[in-house]
C-alpha cells in the first residue's frame, strides 16, 4: 500500500506514488494462449476460470509493456508512450 | 474498451471483425503488431503503405490493417508488389509471407526480388510448416520432424532463409522471434525502413499444426523454445561451438545498402532521354 | 524510329503494331517473359518504354509477368504482357485472379502450334477455348483476334479500352501469322485515336466502397496510393473487397462478374460480314484464316460462285446471338480453323440440325490457303 501526501503539505515528500493500473485487458479478443501471463517479468497477470488473462497484481507492474507487444490479439494495452518507445524499456537476454 | 483507444486502433481496419483469425498463441499477431509500431514510429501516411501477400496464415495479414492491403495468389507477393511499386514509385511495399508462400512456391520470385535488389521489404513469418491447410512440411522444416506429409520424419534438409536471400542479393538481411519482440521492434523498423530488397524472417510458433505434430506443448512452450533455443550475434560469437550447436542466430547479418532497382530504372531512363545513349 | 510514326505510312509487323498500339494507347508498366512467336512486342516495348519515362521490366518467368502487371494496374498503371502458349498456359491462375478481382490489363496471346513446347515458330489458332476457360471457375472472358497489321495496332488501343470500360482482363490473340506478318500501315493522326480515361471515384473516401453494385456491375474504381484505401483478395469478397462466404454476398459478386459482360454485348461484340445475307455457304472463320477466306471469295466470285464470310473479331463472348440470327438458315457452314475444331463447336451449338456444318481442319503449322478454302466450298456447292 502507498502512502499519500498529508492534506495541505506541498512538499513533496519521497514515499512511493499509487501506481494507476497501467495494463488493459480486453476480454472479447484475448483468446487465453497464456503468453501474456507467463513472461511477465513481475507475474502481474493470471490466467482466469474463464480462460482469459487477468490483471491481478497491478501494483506489482513495471510498465514495461512486454505482454502488450507480445499479446497477439491486441488484446492487452499499456499507455502509448510505453509501446512506442522500444528503446528506454528493457531488452530481452 | 476504453474512451481513448490505444494507438493500435489508428492502424487496424475498423471495419473488419476482430478477434482475427489465427489460433490462440500463433505469433503472427505478434508481427503484426510489431509492423504496426515500426510504421508509427517511422511515421509514415498510412495512403503511402501497400501492404501485399501470398497465400497462407501469415498473408492473411493484410486485411486486418489500414493501409492500401493486396492480398495475391500463392508465391506471388513479391511479383505483384514489383508491378505496383514500378507502376507507383510512392508506395512503401511491405510483404509479408509464410516460410512456404515465399520458399516453395515462391522461390523463384524471392530470388529474383533480391538479385534485383527490389525495392521491398519481405516479412517471412517462420512457423516451418503450412499451417492454414493443416500442417505440411515446408522448405524449413527441420530434419526429423514431423508434419501432416511427413508422418515418418522430414528427411530432406531445409533452407536458411537468411543465408538464401543474402547470397541472392538483398540488401538488408535479418532474423529475429516473436518471444523477443523489443529486439524485432527494431529489427521491423530498420527493414522498413530504406531501400533495395529487405528481408527479415521472424520465427514464430504453430502450437496448433507444427507444436501439436511434433509434441513441442503449448504456445507458451514453444515461446520458451524460442527464448532457449536461439542466440543473438553479439552472444554467438562469445559461445564455443559445441554451445552453439542447434541453436539459430537471430540479428541482422546484412546491411549493405546497395543501390534499389527503382534507382537504377530512374538512372536508365535519365541516361536514355538526355540523348547521351547511341541508338542503332 | 521512336515512339507512335502518328500520320506517317510504314511497313510494319504485326507485333510490332501491338507494341505501337500500346504505346498509342498510354500503357505505363509493361512486365513479360521472352517466348517465340511474341518477343518482338516484348523488345520493342523495352527499347520505347524508357524513352517516354515509362515501366518496362523482364521477369523472371510468366507467372511473375501477370502478376506484375495486376499489381501495377492496381496502383493506377496501365498495363500489358505478351506471351504465347506455355506462357499463357502459365497465366492462367492470373487471369482468374485478375477477373475475380476485376483488374483490368492487356494480355497478348500470339498462337502458336501446341500442345506443350508444339511448334514454337509456326502457326495454330489453338488457344480459342483456353482464352475463353483456362482458369478455373466461372469467370468472364474478353478475346480479341486480329486478322492484318492495321487491326493489331488499332484493336490494341480498344482492347485497352475495353479493360478499363470493364474492369476485367482482355486478351488480344493474333495467331503466329498475323504476328509475324509485315503490311504497310498507315498511322492515324493522334487526335483520331480514342482512348478511355482511367476510372476514378465519385464518392468520398468514407462512403467508398471498391466493389459498389452499380447498374452496370463495373464501377469506378480507385487505384492503390490515390488516398482510398482498399482491400483486394482472390477469395470471393463482398462489396468492400472482404473475403466472405455468406450465400447472398456470394452469388451477389458471381453475378456481378457474369453480367458485367453479358450486360454490354452490344459494346463488346464486333463481327465482319461479308455477302452472308446473299449466300446460301457460308465460311466462318478469324485471325490469320479470314485472309484466306477473302482471297477465297475473290477466286470464286470469278468462277461466278457466291460465298459469304462470317467473322467474329471478338471471339468471346461469342456472338450467340447474330450467328443464330444470320447463320441459322444457311444450308452450309463451313469453319475452317488451325486446329483440331474449337470454335466450330459454337456453329454448331446456335445452328439447327438442318444446317451443314462442315469443319475443316489445319494443324500442321501451316497456314490454310485460299486454295484449300475454294476446293471446300467447290466440295459442297
Amino acid at each position: 500500500m502507498s502512502e499519500k501526501p498529508a492534506k495541505g503539505q506541498t512538499k513533496t515528500e519521497p514515499c512511493e506514488v499509487k501506481r494507476k493500473n497501467a495494463v488493459h485487458i480486453f476480454p472479447e479478443w484475448c483468446k487465453g494462449c497464456g503468453i501474456c501471463v507467463a513472461f511477465c517479468p513481475k507475474q502481474v497477470l493470471t490466467m482466469g476460470d474463464d480462460q482469459k488473462a487477468h490483471v491481478t497484481y497491478p501494483e506489482k507492474c513495471i510498465e514495461c509493456a512486454l505482454c502488450a507487444r507480445r499479446c497477439p490479439e491486441f488484446a492487452v494495452f499499456v499507455s502509448d508512450e510505453k509501446l512506442r518507445d522500444s528503446k528506454k524499456n528493457g531488452g530481452e537476454k | 474498451m476504453p474512451a481513448r483507444l490505444p494507438y493500435a486502433y489508428r492502424y487496424l481496419r475498423a471495419k473488419k471483425k476482430f478477434p482475427h483469425v489465427w489460433c490462440p498463441g500463433c505469433g503472427i499477431g505478434i508481427v503484426m503488431g510489431s509492423i504496426i509500431r515500426a510504421i508509427d514510429s517511422l511515421g509514415w501516411e498510412l495512403d503511402d503503405i501497400l501492404m501485399v501477400s501470398g497465400i497462407g496464415c501469415t498473408s492473411r495479414m493484410p486485411v486486418y490493417v489500414d493501409f492500401n492491403t493486396l492480398h495475391t495468389t500463392h508465391g506471388r507477393a513479391l511479383a505483384f508488389g514489383t508491378g505496383a511499386k514500378m507502376a507507383n514509385e510512392n508506395l512503401k511495399v511491405i510483404a509479408v509471407m509464410g516460410d512456404g508462400d515465399s520458399m516453395a512456391i515462391g522461390g523463384n520470385h524471392i530470388i529474383h526480388a533480391a538479385r534485383r535488389n527490389m525495392d521491398i521489404t519481405a516479412i517471412i513469418v517462420n512457423n516451418n510448416n503450412y499451417g492454414m491447410t493443416g500442417g505440411q512440411f515446408s522448405p524449413t522444416t527441420p530434419q526429423g520432424a514431423r508434419t501432416a506429409t511427413t508422418p515418418y520424419g522430414m528427411i530432406e534438409p531445409d533452407f536458411d532463409v537468411c543465408k538464401l536471400t543474402e547470397a541472392a542479393g538483398a540488401s538488408f538481411v535479418a532474423r529475429g522471434s516473436v518471444y523477443h519482440v523489443m529486439e524485432l521492434d527494431g529489427i521491423i523498423k530498420q527493414g522498413l525502413d530504406g531501400s533495395g530488397f529487405r528481408v527479415v524472417e521472424v520465427l514464430s510458433p504453430c502450437p496448433t499444426n507444427f507444436g501439436r505434430a511434433n509434441r513441442q506443448g503449448d504456445a507458451v512452450k514453444m515461446m520458451e523454445m524460442l527464448r532457449d533455443n536461439t542466440v543473438n550475434r553479439a552472444q554467438a560469437e562469445k559461445l564455443p561451438p559445441e554451445k552453439l550447436q542447434g541453436k539459430i542466430v537471430r540479428g541482422v547479418f546484412a546491411d549493405r545498402k546497395t543501390t534499389g532497382y527503382i534507382e537504377r530504372y530512374r538512372a536508365l531512363v535519365s541516361r536514355v532521354t538526355s540523348g547521351s545513349e547511341v541508338k542503332k | 524510329m521512336s515512339g507512335v510514326p502518328w500520320g506517317e505510312t510504314r511497313l510494319v509487323q504485326g507485333n510490332e503494331a501491338v507494341a505501337l498500339g500500346a504505346l498509342a494507347a498510354g500503357i505505363d508498366f509493361f512486365a513479360g517473359y521472352p517466348i517465340t512467336p511474341s518477343t518482338e512486342v516484348a523488345e520493342i516495348l523495352a527499347r520505347e518504354m524508357p524513352l517516354v519515362g515509362k515501366k518496362w521490366i523482364q521477369m523472371e518467368d510468366e507467372i511473375a509477368s501477370i502478376s506484375a502487371i495486376i499489381g501495377a494496374s492496381l496502383a493506377g498503371g496501365r498495363s500489358m504482357t505478351a506471351t504465347s502458349g506455355p506462357g499463357f498456359s502459365l497465366m492462367q491462375e492470373g487471369i482468374g485472379y485478375a477477373c475475380m478481382t476485376e483488374v483490368p490489363l492487356v494480355l497478348v496471346n500470339v498462337m502458336r502450334g501446341g500442345p506443350s513446347t508444339g511448334l514454337p515458330t509456326q502457326v495454330s489458332q489453338g488457344d480459342v477455348m483456353q482464352s475463353r476457360w483456362g482458369t478455373h471457375g466461372d469467370h468472364p472472358a474478353i478475346v480479341i483476334a486480329p486478322s492484318d497489321v492495321e487491326e493489331c495496332f488499332r484493336l490494341t488501343v480498344r482492347a485497352f479500352n475495353l479493360a478499363e470500360s470493364f474492369r476485367t482482363p482482355v486478351i488480344f490473340m493474333p495467331d503466329e501469322v498475323i504476328g509475324h506478318m509485315r503490311e504497310k500501315l498507315t498511322f492515324p493522326m493522334k487526335e483520331e485515336i480514342c482512348v478511355t480515361p482511367p476510372s476514378a471515384p465519385d464518392v468520398p473516401i468514407e462512403w467508398y466502397e471498391h466493389y459498389h453494385s452499380s447498374a452496370t456491375g463495373v464501377s469506378p474504381m480507385a487505384h492503390f496510393g490515390s488516398g482510398y484505401r482498399f482491400h483486394v483478395t482472390g477469395l470471393t469478397h463482398d462489396t468492400h473487397g472482404f473475403p466472405t462466404r455468406k450465400v447472398d454476398e456470394v452469388v451477389a459478386k458471381m453475378n456481378r462478374l457474369k453480367q458485367k459482360i453479358t450486360r454490354r454485348l452490344d459494346v463488346l461484340e464486333d463481327n465482319m460480314l461479308h455477302n452472308v445475307e446473299e449466300s446460301k455457304v457460308v465460311v466462318f472463320c478469324y485471325g490469320s484464316v479470314y485472309r484466306s477466306a477473302l482471297a477465297a471469295q475473290q477466286i470464286l466470285a470469278k468462277r461466278r460462285k457466291k460465298v459469304g464470310i462470317f467473322r467474329p473479331v471478338t471471339l468471346w463472348p461469342f456472338p450467340d446471338r447474330t450467328v443464330k440470327e444470320l447463320l441459322d438458315g444457311k444450308e452450309v457452314i463451313i469453319v475452317p480453323e488451325l486446329n483440331q475444331g474449337q470454335i466450330i463447336h459454337e456453329v454448331e451449338r446456335l445452328t439447327s440440325d438442318n444446317v451443314r456444318v462442315v469443319p475443316m481442319h489445319r494443324y500442321d503449322g501451316y497456314e490454310i490457303t485460299p486454295e484449300q478454302i475454294v476446293e471446300a466450298v467447290q466440295e459442297v456447292m
